[in-house]
């Protein structure tokens, strides 16, 4: 039995639990902490997807999708680095995480 | 033998998406989405992506030490607060949606739904090995390698010079 499709539906759960953390929560961390979920949902669908190809194709399938994995890895680290270092600019100004704070380029 | 490894993994995700997205503190948030995140690792190696999967494991135990830092830091007890009648509806809401998801996969992972199921073979030898994937990286996706790294380098500068803006105030 594959588990493929049980699996994918597991990441777009994971998905939409990171979307409901993002609009539910109102600290700027739990919001980060969505926004990871996310991407890790993604990077599931992409590996599930890779092996599921593999089995298909043989060799001509290759690992493409693990190096993209590899690429969203990295991006969300460096989105969470300078997220991280907004969130303590805006600590610093405000003394607040709260999102309905965040209002700094209103005019 | 992977049937019970994967429903475990899945039962591990369910339960820290379900202690962490509806949670009272941010700390145990943190906590649950390093939990999450390394039983998706765990995915990844029954799913033969062996490098990939170290690579999740390395960048999220970094990340949810990083966070918890951040939580205990910027919010201390502030997060530990009592919910309100509002939170707690919301709360009800997402344990609802957690515990539907885990019914379906459940259903799905027993044999309930007969139409779910695709091919039963394995991917060929030596799949998910960090030789191809080092030799993928650097000869098909070099340019994407290099522009990533930089990217990183930015990211760091610049979080350096957001986070230190107003501190001699």
């Amino acid at each position: 039995m594959s588990f493929s499709q049980p699996l994918l539906a597991l990441s777009m759960g994971i998905f939409v639990f990171g979307i409901l953390c993002v609009i539910l929560r109102r600290s700027l961390l739990a919001i980060f902490v969505g926004i990871e979920l996310m991407l890790a949902a993604g990077n599931l669908a992409l590996i599930i997807s890779n092996h599921h190809w593999a089995a298909l194709e043989g060799d001509d399938a290759g690992l493409h999708g693990q190096v993209f994995v590899l690429m969203v890895v990295i991006v969300s680290l460096a989105q969470l680095a300078l997220g991280l270092g907004m969130l303590v600019a805006f600590h610093r100004h405000r003394s607040s995480l709260d999102v309905a704070d965040v209002n700094l380029l209103r005019w | 033998m992977s049937a019970i490894l994967i429903a475990l993994v899945i039962v591990v995700i369910l339960a820290g998406l379900a202690a962490g997205v509806p949670g009272r503190s941010s700390t145990g948030g943190v906590l649950a989405f390093g939990i999450t995140l390394c039983a998706l690792s765990g995915v990844f190696v029954i799913f033969g992506a062996h490098f990939v999967a170290v690579a999740q494991l390395i960048a999220t135990l970094s990340l949810t030490l990083v966070l918890f830092l951040f939580v205990s830091m910027l919010e201390g007890r502030r997060g530990a607060q009592a919910p309100g009648p509002e939170r707690l509806h919301s709360r009800l809401g997402l344990v609802l949606v957690g515990g539907g998801l885990g019914l379906g996969l459940l259903a799905a992972l027993t044999g309930v739904l007969p139409s779910w199921g695709g091919p039963a073979v394995d991917p060929p030898a030596g799949f998910g090995g960090y030789r191809e994937l080092a030799g993928l990286l650097f000869e098909e996706y070099s340019l994407l390698v290099a522009a990533l790294g930089f990217l990183l380098l930015a990211a760091l500068v610049g979080a350096g010079l957001v986070s230190g803006r107003g501190a001699d105030r």
